[in-house]
């Protein structure tokens, strides 16, 4: 048996040889069928619409919530282009559970809210005067429509901020007045219920326009509310957000581009038409969006272009499946984005399977922004397009 | 020796069952001859490995130790169970006139299995085995640049074939009396190929492989018939001469195409199944054999399969079916192989003598000409025949356990030309070959 044994290694390591391979064009001319070759198909959007979308701005200040929310907005806007917008925050605190000896119930002496500013949109000189006031009712993030008018109460303060300061932290102090009529609302064991936030707007008329919108970093630790008694000062974490935009349509839209914008309850729909590429294997997909950069910036006045987007397929049905994200930091123009998840759903398209009707590009819901997405309109060499490497015989 | 058989058995069969899977496993590294594009594959023709020393010959090849696979009136020799297990690796090295590199493939497989047993010793046995009836296993590779306005990368489109048919025998064969014996089997042929066009490219992470298969599934029944005459003492005590001959019936396959396309992360993109119908041509062998005692003999064989009459109405490799439009067009051309082989045994039939007297060496050669004649070239007006030449040979080594034979055959050959656009394999095969025999089922008379 020890002799079989031996014979039985040394066809094991015959067939391992068998691995060895070095294939070439050898006999390629026996081959009685075409060779097929990569080629480039590009196939233009035969639509740019917004369609209609979920908007939640709000969220808890916190990364690690399920439902996190970076950034508040707050300001007016007047943009003939892209449309003017109108932004309330709302911001809540939560009292830490660790509270110094005598400090629950302790007159405040001093309340101020510190914010981190990190975002603008529209006039980078303007001095914005924001007017605090007390939030009413109570009020949860989940599931809060972008739309939801929350109860405030009378003016509290208003803090000029302005946008093209060095010092990017804007503290609010709270008059004392407030302080004398509230002695205890911020020390109370009942802080919980009894104040629900501050609201943040801009009054209308009560600064020059274009104005702007600006936007306040939750997630930074330098964003939080200070309450100080005689004895201690406690620093309380944000914890509640919500944004109420509203904007109006464009009273100047731009010829060539979609005036796709962030913060709406609209994603922007492309179409496309691809009878014309034929039952072919795909090796690659790539979504190419040309996006007019020039509208960034207009003197003073910016429009921020988002880091990044998200690419959705979408069924007749109205069933969206997330296929990529599209950077848009990357230098060079225009952006292309290309994923396995893009190609397999074209390639099932190809092949006659309605694996997603059109695909959408939404803007990420945080952090939230005005930001806008600048691509062309269907028609001009901005439009959309889908770059397909198919293998077809030539 | 019964439960000694039975280890052995087992280890026989796994042995068999390992590297079958791990030869098909090997898939896309698992490539021999372009000519297997044509017809239904290259065609397989093992009987035993004793045949395969010998040149192929076969069908008159009558051994107490093999139960020839070819023909089934050999059957009727078996004195005891046998059973084989045989392997093979080969390598394969083409060229042709417009590549300056060569290309090298190895390919593996499970040559053959047999079962074989004595209902009446030496009057009447039954056998059962696998062998492949084809396998198409060729790979063609030629690479590209391709440029896009956002990068360039390089390619390759490799047009493969892969798979074959199979084939599972099970028959009769018995012994009429002065030196004639018949046998016929059923022969069960299945199996599934592909042509498969594959685009691999550099930035694999960019761009994904695509794939553009069609696959094959047939199916169907034929049945050989042999027979064998032999007469003994011509020219001395002991000796024989075989003449015998053997008819596989031409039949139809029924199968269907399914046509794939799509990338190597979704193949499941179907795109159409396609029914349809083939006729394999008859297979006809006869040979002659002569065996000087124990101690060696000669064997010759001729083999004709008419692939002229070959049809179908699936396109393969070498036939278009005629359409509406179009008449059938075929490369294919009948198939001769004339083969031979010496055998000798020092020992005879001596069991005292040492291992390498007992042992059985074997030398032969075969030439053939294949089932096709492909045109060399776009303005030739008739095809050129692919001729085949080859050596083979090896050594049979007994073992302790009667019956038992470790058989170690290799074949070296060349395929084709360098002609037009033909290609020239030069080809090296190695098998090994497990043969074990047993009585089974003989009464015992003492407790």
């Amino acid at each position: 048996m020890r002799r079989f044994a031996q014979a039985s290694a040394a066809v094991a390591a015959l067939l391992a040889l068998a691995a060895c391979q070095n294939p070439t064009g050898v006999g390629v001319g026996l081959l009685d069928e075409d060779a097929a070759n990569p080629a480039l198909r590009t196939v233009t959007a035969t639509t740019t619409d917004t369609t209609e979308a979920t908007l939640i701005t709000a969220g808890f200040a916190s990364a690690q919530s399920a439902q996190p929310q970076r950034r508040v907005l707050t300001g007016r806007v007047q943009d003939a282009r892209f449309g003017d917008a109108v932004a309330t925050a709302y911001i809540d605190a939560v009292q830490p559970s660790n509270l110094p000896d005598g400090f629950e119930g302790a007159t405040a002496t001093s309340v101020t809210l510190e914010l981190l500013r990190d975002y603008a949109y529209g006039d980078t000189t303007s001095v914005l005067p924001i007017e605090i006031r007390r939030q009413l009712g109570n009020w949860g993030p989940e599931g809060l429509p972008g739309d939801t008018v929350l109860a405030t109460g009378d003016l509290i303060t208003t803090v000029d901020v302005d946008l093209s300061a060095a010092d990017s932290l804007v503290t609010i102090t709270l008059p004392a007045d407030f302080l004398a009529a509230n002695p205890t609302l911020f020390t109370g064991s009942d802080f919980g219920t009894a104040f629900e936030g501050f609201a943040l707007s801009v009054a209308d008329m009560g600064n020059p326009m274009p104005g702007a919108v600006v936007g306040f970093d939750m997630f930074s630790s330098r964003s939080r509310l200070r309450v100080a008694t005689a004895q201690d000062t406690v620093t309380y974490p944000l914890a509640e957000v919500y944004t109420l935009l509203t904007q109006s349509a464009p009273t100047m839209p731009p010829a060539d581009i979609v005036p796709y914008r962030s913060g709406a309850p609209t994603a922007l729909a492309i179409g496309l038409d691809l009878s014309s590429v034929g039952t072919v294997p795909l090796a690659r997909a790539v979504l190419s969006l040309p996006l007019d950069r020039s509208v960034a910036r207009e003197g003073s006045f910016v429009r921020p272009i988002p880091a990044a987007v998200g690419v959705f397929g979408v069924s007749a049905s109205g069933t969206r499946t997330f296929l990529s994200d599209l950077s848009t930091t990357v230098a060079g123009d225009p952006r292309t984005v290309s994923s396995a998840a893009i190609t397999l759903a074209t390639q099932s398209l190809l092949l006659g399977q309605p694996s997603f009707d059109h695909l959408e590009i939404v803007f990420r819901p945080s952090p939230l922004s005005l930001d806008v997405f600048p691509v062309g309109r269907v028609g001009t060499d901005r439009a959309p397009r889908l770059l397909l490497t198919v293998v077809t015989p030539a | 020796m019964t439960s000694r058989l039975a280890v052995f058995l087992v280890g026989l069969s796994a042995f068999a069952a390992g590297t079958g899977p791990a030869a098909h496993a090997q898939g896309q590294n698992n490539y021999g001859s372009i000519y297997s594009r044509y017809g239904l594959g290259e065609r397989f023709d093992y009987s035993s490995s004793q045949s395969e020393m010998l040149g192929g010959a076969s069908v008159s090849l009558r051994d107490g130790s093999y139960a020839g696979l070819t023909n089934p009136s050999l059957w009727a020799d078996q004195t005891v169970t046998t059973f084989s297990a045989s392997v093979g690796v080969a390598g394969l090295r083409a060229t042709d006139a417009s590549t300056t590199e060569a290309s090298r493939a190895t390919a593996g497989d499970v040559a053959g299995l047999q079962l074989g047993f004595p209902i009446l010793p030496a009057r009447l046995g039954v056998a059962l085995a696998y062998r492949p009836y084809s396998r198409v296993r060729y790979r063609s590779a030629t690479p590209g640049t391709f440029f896009s306005p956002i990068d360039t990368t390089g390619y390759t489109v490799n047009r493969e074939g892969d798979g074959g048919l199979q084939r599972i025998s099970a028959g009769l064969g018995a012994r009429l009396g002065a030196g004639i014996q018949v046998g016929a089997s059923a022969d069960v042929i299945f199996g599934t190929f592909e042509y498969l066009q594959r685009t691999e490219f550099d930035r694999s992470s960019i761009y994904l492989e695509t794939r553009q298969a069609q696959a094959t599934q047939v199916r169907g029944v034929t049945a050989t018939f042999g027979a064998a005459g032999t007469a003994r003492h011509l020219a001395g005590e002991g000796d024989a001469l075989t003449v015998a001959g053997a008819i596989t019936l031409p039949t139809s396959l029924s199968g269907s195409r399914t046509f794939t396309l799509g990338e190597s992360l979704d193949r499941d993109t179907l795109a159409s199944v396609t029914d349809g119908s083939m006729t394999l041509p008859l297979l006809a062998r006869a040979g002659l054999t002569y065996r000087s005692g124990a101690r060696w003999l000669l064997s010759a064989d001729a083999l004709y399969e008419p692939w002229s009459s070959f049809s179908s109405t699936l396109p393969v490799g070498g036939f278009e079916p005629a359409t509406g439009t179009t008449a059938e067009q075929s490369l294919l051309q009948d198939r001769f192989r004339v083969g031979g082989g010496f055998e000798v045994t020092p020992a005879g039939g001596s069991r005292n003598a040492g291992l390498l007297r007992r042992a059985s060496y074997r030398i032969g050669a075969y030439g053939e000409r294949g089932l096709v004649a492909p045109q060399a070239s776009a303005t030739a007006t008739e095809g050129t025949d692919v001729m085949t030449y080859a050596l083979t040979g090896g050594v049979s080594l007994p073992n302790r356990i009667t019956g038992a034979r470790l058989d170690l055959g290799v074949e070296v050959g060349t395929r084709g030309s360098t002609e037009g656009v033909l290609v020239r394999d030069s080809f090296i095969r190695g098998t090994f070959t497990l043969n074990f025999g047993e009585r089974w089922f003989i009464r015992r008379r003492f407790d």
